[in-house]
């Protein structure tokens, strides 16, 4: 602790720091925070899974603190905890201290990253996903088709037998097979402003991010439609890329930066800009994290993170109309780690579910535990992550129809959990359920 | 050992020489009556040193329990080391003299509104110090506690002229090892007590009873109604189950009885009573009693015999048992314990905490059917992973049954504490479990 | 998960693989790091392994092995220890008992339930609370510590003050000795086993007399209803004394807590705020529980009491949510400093109750003296005070200076009558204090009771103890080196 001289380079990373890199050195401020008391161990699904406290968020914070101190090294004893984490924030919650333990995993990854470049499978995986795919919404469509293709082709069971399925992670199979039927991107569908419906109450921008927009196209088409009849004029500014969640939760910062500077910049006009997605609005919230050392961008990060907003907590915040609609079922609400513990979202969404007509609510155990899918998570270590599933599903109540949730990500884990488990449940993305009961409230009208 | 030489420790009024062997043992050629620490102290070592065995005793109440020995060279008497150290009533402690009579201590208590969490048979003559060393407990275990619960310090001399203090004077502490519990039911065999710091509780502002006669042999419906009361949320000090001699004697039926103590403020009583009343079926009677009813009838409840000090009869001596099992098991052994004096025709009393686990057996008659019943109880009781401990029997009875039954604590750890303690055997040998 | 080649030329790791399975054994430099204190961070050395045995046999195993080959091992919990108990010193492997987490039976018509050493403190609430029923000891780190843990810490909390702490509700315990035999105490919940007091004993002996593998503890009803009671004062010593008159009124609170207002600073400025007013000088935090037409009136008593002695404001919350709140706020105070303070140390000294407004002005003067803030947030009830010493280990000297203002404040209260620690245990922190309330023979007697389960002194060795016959000085001089080496 004492005799690394950290006072003097607190603020100061354009030297390495113990043995990181020079440049976007984990924040000494962080882990200063931390006292060790261990009350993030329980919270945090990888101790749960392992109860190793190195894969603990405490442990986590004081290795990363041990690289700095020069007394661990950059290997890949490090890099293992620092990646097995899901980045899911449940010990930001935990913590009396409120310790960032998510940034500094953040920046470690980042560290990580320019020091051990990835190789073997996972990298062609990360390629694939944060190069090839993510920023390109017309390919993530793409996998879907080709995923599909496998499927139907009779090819995966081929490519089971001859064990050319072992170089897809399983899980990924079984990805594959509760991704929906692509619909049309928004943003090909829509122009880029839709007028309200009545009188126009405000402008607001959405986010269409790339998996939602292009595995989930259902639940944008719905956000801009309860959006609309709320009397909100929604621009879908056709700049926008996706919003980097996931390549700063790999560690490659860099790409993260191009792709917040892209989205700052095409969300320039906008006063508000709504996000469906958990893990994206979460990202966004947090884009002045990739700028600290540049304080003109940060100060440009930091007005930009306050413009954007979870689309149920803005509903639920300036007042929405009460839907009509019945919808006869038992629902249940899956807190994504990126609503609950990243933004702190928890009540809203259920007040918006709880006010349909019909909806027997039930409330899930445990319900801002992780399901396991954290971004691509689910890709990369998923052995990991289907042990996270398995426990998440403990917890969902046996006899609900429908589990409703605000992350696509946390929507395509859960239906696996639910086909793997025989489940009946249906998952949906809450402003499906808003958008039908608005829907379903108006046919009765007609 | 002489007069001359205890003289020289203590005045020679204050060293009796004894009479004939006690028939239920446990007592010294000489008796003495120390009224200092340094007094104690010097009677142990010098004791320890020349090789003499040494007995304690406090209000005799114990006398009964344990030993193999014929007699001990020495008994140090601490009927004269006894009083009031220090009372700090708003700490809610107390330090005592070991000697201190229970009594003496609760009518102290009592002028501040405030009470010893215990409710030990004989409080009248039993001491705290031998309350401890013999682990008693009362029915309202169940919500006070035992001797582990209470006892927060300890003040005692070992045979080696050490003074040792263990815990304090504060009802929270962790510092080392817990040492006080060493003292609480191990029979004086470690060192004598000399002071002894306690937790209190405030006098509880009202008290009720409710005497509940259930049909004989209807044990079953006893357990269905204290897991009833239980599962409640009701807050009972006392579920004690008494058998129906016993019950003739403290209800005035010859019924299996449940006796229910509710302490606290006034209306939260009599909402209890009421409720437990409510509770019960239409085959049972009851009687409630209030305030100082209530305490009277307790107090003749820890005295349902005569203690140790009463004279004996030879041929039919008073015979008691402690037995220990699981809470759920307790009215069984009540009914079983009660069945078995009726086929042998012995007069016993029995009763037991459904609430806390401990029971107890008081039995008079010849020496081989009485035996041989708590043979056959403890038979009963081991089956259940419970134990049987005689803790008043004559001495001569002693070298037929092993009053501390079968022993589950490893023989080495037992040996290296008493070792480590008093490794010379100087007190109380052969008086505790396993012959330490 | 990046494994590639696992380089273990140590032998004692390869039988330790063999005994429990490779994967359960950690080796490797950086995966040790995180064990190398728990949650007093003083003091840190390195383990040789951590091993995670999955059942008793596993444990007896392992222990077999290490007192074999003459290998000193420590158990650890969750490490959540504010003394420094599960902290290796360098070289011992640590037997972490967290995969042993399940809650093997519940017997609600005998009120007990068997826990594994793993398995955490408020689970077991959570598991029988359906039932209505509840385990009392509360450490405020309750929800992640275990109950193996709260078994050789002896933990206390907040409800510790009218139901007891972890020795009271402990009936039964499986345990491997130090040579890996095992045995059981207390079976099946069954209380006054003949024979030494063994269980007892092992309660709070902070893992130097065995490892405990199986626990029977006693759990209680839950309370027909509660009440909960905030009270702010603009004096401190209003409040100590409201804190006396409560006692002397014959009510027994469930609990009975106390912040001042660098506590309350904390705790506001952390993560769990529940917007106490940061100019007042002291805040109560009361709970009463049980039949309610009792606590109702006791609720009212204590609303006067608070009012004789000038309360600003006090209220009684007004439903459980509330109430939960509050408790939330108190309970990770400890860690909530970390808002308003980059480093601090948690101290844990009882006093007799009455000594309250005394031994906290002499606090003050220690703060005052060191220049060092000093929060307190404890259980006024049973005048158990953590005393949280804050600094900056960055400035030079300042932790040595926190260390020896918490040794003054224990000092402080062992003059008064009190203890030098009141459930976080000696552990390695406070060794040297024990001499401020036992002799050197009282110590004597406690190594001894030691040497009887743990002769050759390889679980867990150095804690609890100070070092045998040393003068005064020469032991300040090794505290201070021991404090710069870290």
């Amino acid at each position: 602790m004492a005799e690394t001289g950290l006072s003097e380079k607190r603020t100061c990373s354009d030297q390495g720091l113990g043995h990181y890199l020079p440049g976007d050195v984990p924040d000494a401020n962080k882990w200063a925070d931390c006292v060790h008391c261990g009350l993030c161990l329980e919270a945090c699904p990888t101790y749960l899974e392992t109860g190793h406290e190195h894969q603990s968020p405490r442990g986590r914070v004081h290795l990363i603190k041990s690289v700095a101190e020069g007394k661990v090294e950059m290997d890949e004893a490090f890099m293992d905890p620092v990646f097995t984490c899901l980045d899911c924030r449940a010990c930001e919650t935990a913590c009396p201290a409120n310790v960032q333990v998510g940034g500094l995993i953040e920046e470690a990854r980042g560290q990580v990253r320019r020091a051990v470049p990835v190789t073997g499978w996972r990298k062609q995986m990360s390629r694939l996903f944060l190069e090839g795919l993510f920023p390109h919404p017309e390919r993530v469509n793409k996998l879907g088709q080709l995923l599909r293709f496998l499927k139907s082709s009779g090819l995966s069971s081929f490519a089971r037998k001859s064990g050319l399925m072992k170089l897809l992670p399983q899980h990924l199979n079984l990805l594959e097979q509760v991704t929906p039927e692509p619909g049309e991107p928004l943003r090909k569908k829509y122009q880029e402003v839709i007028p309200a419906q009545g009188v126009t109450r405000a402008r607001v921008a959405v986010l269409t991010g790339c998996v939602m927009d292009a595995v989930f196209g259902e639940v944008n088409e719905a956000t801009v439609r309860v959006l609309t009849r709320n009397g909100y004029e929604v621009h879908i500014p056709q700049g926008q890329t996706c919003c980097g969640a996931l390549h700063v939760h790999a560690g490659e910062r860099e790409a993260g930066r191009k792709l917040a500077r892209r989205n700052m910049e095409a969300f320039a006009e906008a006063d508000h800009v709504l996000v469906n997605a958990a893990g994206c609005g979460c990202a966004m919230q947090e884009y002045p994290e990739l700028f600290k050392e540049e304080p003109e961008m940060r100060e440009q990060a930091e007005a930009f993170a306050a413009k954007v907003t979870d689309v149920s907590r803005f509903l639920h915040h300036r007042g929405f109309e009460k839907p009509k609609g019945e919808i006869r079922a038992r629902v249940t609400y899956h807190d994504a780690c990126h609503l609950a513990h990243g933004q702190g979202v928890r009540e809203e969404p259920r007040r918006l579910l709880q006010s349909i007509p019909g909806v027997e609510w039930v409330e899930m155990p445990e319900a801002d535990r992780c399901c396991g899918s954290a971004g691509i998570y689910n890709i990369t270590q998923p052995k990991m992550a289907q042990a996270v599933l398995e426990s998440k599903m403990e917890y969902v109540p046996e006899d609900v129809e429908l589990i409703s949730m605000g992350n696509p990500g946390c929507m395509l884990q859960m239906a696996a959990g639910v086909l793997q488990h025989g489940r009946n449940a249906r998952v949906v993305h809450t402003m499906e359920l808003l958008d039908r009961s608005y829907r379903e409230g108006d046919k009765k009208e007609v | 050992m002489t007069a001359m030489v205890l003289d020289g420790i203590l005045p020679a009024e204050r060293a009796v020489r004894s009479g004939p062997p006690h028939p239920l043992g446990n007592d010294g050629s000489w008796r003495v009556y120390p009224r200092t620490e340094q007094e104690i102290r010097d009677l142990l070592t010098h004791a320890d040193r020349e090789g003499l065995q040494v007995t304690v005793s406090g209000g005799g109440t114990k006398r009964g329990f344990g030993g193999q020995r014929k007699r001990y060279d020495l008994e140090i008497s601490l009927a004269e080391y006894k009083g009031v150290i220090e009372h700090r009533a708003g700490d809610l402690t107390m330090t005592v003299h070991a000697g201190t009579p229970i009594r003496e201590l609760a009518e102290v208590l009592a002028a501040h509104g405030q009470m010893l969490p215990a409710d030990p048979r004989w409080p009248g003559s039993a001491t705290i110090g031998g309350v401890i060393a013999a682990n008693d407990t009362g029915p309202k275990r169940l919500a006070y506690g035992a001797p582990r619960d209470f006892v927060i310090g300890v003040r005692a001399a070992t045979p080696d002229g050490r003074i040792l203090r263990t815990g304090g004077k504060v009802v929270k502490n962790v510092a080392g090892y817990d040492m006080n519990k060493l003292w609480i039911g191990s029979m004086g065999t470690l060192g004598i007590l000399l002071e002894v710091t306690v937790k209190l509780r405030p006098l509880p502002p009202d008290r009720g009873l409710l005497l509940i006669g259930f049909p004989a042999g209807a044990q079953g419906e006893i357990q269905t109604y204290v897991n009833r009361l239980q599962a409640s949320s009701l807050e009972p000090v006392a579920l004690e189950v008494l058998n129906p001699s016993l019950s003739a004697r403290m209800a005035g039926w010859e019924r299996d009885t449940l006796a229910i103590a509710f302490e606290d403020r006034p209306e939260a009583v009599t909402y209890q009573l009421e409720r437990a009343e409510a509770e019960r079926s239409g085959m049972t009677e009851s009687v409630v009693m209030r305030g100082r009813e209530a305490e009277d009838w307790w107090m003749r409840f820890a005295e349902i015999t005569p203690d140790a000090t009463a004279s004996i009869d030879p041929e039919r001596p008073l015979i008691s048992a402690k037995v220990a099992l699981k809470n759920t098991d307790v009215a069984a052994f009540v009914g079983k314990a009660t069945e078995q004096a009726v086929q042998r025709k012995l007069e016993a009393f029995v009763h037991g905490g459904a609430g806390h686990g401990i029971s107890r057996v008081y039995v008079r008659g010849e020496q081989e059917p009485v035996l041989h019943y708590l043979q056959v109880l403890r038979t009963f009781v081991e089956k259940r992973r419970g134990s049987l401990v005689s803790d008043q029997m004559p001495l001569s009875w002693r070298k037929h049954f092993d009053v501390w039954g079968y022993q589950r604590i490893p023989r080495s750890l037992m040996e290296g504490i008493k070792q480590s303690f008093d490794p010379n055997r100087t007190l109380n040998h052969q008086r505790y479990a396993g012959g330490i | 998960m990046f494994r590639k080649k696992e380089r273990h030329s140590d032998p004692l790791i390869r039988k330790l693989m063999k005994l429990v399975g490779k994967e359960h054994v950690l080796h490797r430099q950086a995966d040790l790091v995180a064990y190398e204190c728990d949650g007093f961070t003083l003091q840190r050395g390195k383990a040789r392994a951590v091993v995670f045995p999955g059942e008793t046999k596993e444990v007896s195993a392992v222990v077999r092995l290490l007192h074999r080959e003459r290998v000193p091992f420590i158990a650890r919990g969750a490490g959540t220890g504010l003394s420094g108990g599960a902290t290796p010193l360098g070289g011992e492997v640590i037997i972490s008992l967290v995969r042993m987490k399940k809650l093997l039976r519940v017997d609600l018509d005998n009120r007990t339930a068997v826990v594994q050493p793993g398995f955490v403190n408020l689970k077991l609430t959570q598991a029988i609370s359906k039932d209505g029923y509840y385990y009392a000891p509360d450490p405020s780190s309750q929800y992640a510590c275990t109950i193996g843990g709260n078994v050789a810490e002896n933990a206390g909390g907040a409800h510790c003050l009218k139901y007891g702490v972890t020795t009271n509700h402990i009936l039964g315990a499986e345990v491997v000795l130090p040579d890996g035999e095992v045995i059981r105490l207390g079976e099946d919940g069954i209380p006054d086993q003949p024979g030494y007091d063994l269980l007892g004993l092992i309660t709070g002996s902070e893992g130097t007399l065995g490892v405990v593998t199986e626990i029977t503890v006693r759990i209680l009803k839950a309370p027909e209803g509660k009440q909960t009671i905030l009270a702010y004062f603009d004096d401190v010593e209003d409040g100590s004394r409201a804190v006396s008159d409560i006692i002397s009124a014959g009510i027994v609170p469930a609990a009975l807590e106390m912040m001042d207002r660098t506590a309350i600073e904390g705790v506001e400025a952390a993560n769990f705020p529940v917007g106490h007013p940061l100019d007042i000088e002291a805040l109560l935090l009361i709970e009463v529980d049980g039949i309610e037409a009792g606590f109702q009136s006791e609720a009212e008593d204590i609303v006067d009491v608070c009012r004789k002695w000038n309360v600003r404001e006090v209220k009684v919350a007004k439903d459980e949510q509330e109430a939960a709140a509050w408790w939330a706020n108190r309970k990770t105070g400890f860690g909530a400093m970390g808002a308003i303070s980059p480093d601090y140390l948690v101290q844990d000294g009882v006093i007799p109750r009455s000594r309250l407004p005394e031994v906290l002005n002499k606090i003050r003067a220690i703060s005052q003296e060191t220049g060092l803030r000093i929060a307190n947030i404890f259980h006024a009830g049973d005048g158990n005070l953590h005393p949280l010493i804050l600094f900056d280990a960055q400035k030079p000297g300042e932790k040595e200076k926190a260390l020896q203002a918490g040794s003054r404040c224990l000092k402080a209260c062992a003059d008064a009558g009190g203890s030098i620690t009141g459930e976080h245990g000696v552990g390695i922190e406070k060794k040297e204090e024990m001499r401020f309330i036992f002799t050197d023979e009282e110590i004597e007697a406690q190594t001894r009771i030691r040497s009887v389960f743990n002769p050759d002194n390889l679980l867990n060795p150095d804690k609890l103890f100070p070092q045998p016959g040393r003068c005064a000085e020469v032991k300040q001089e090794i505290k201070e080196q021991q404090g710069l080496k870290v």
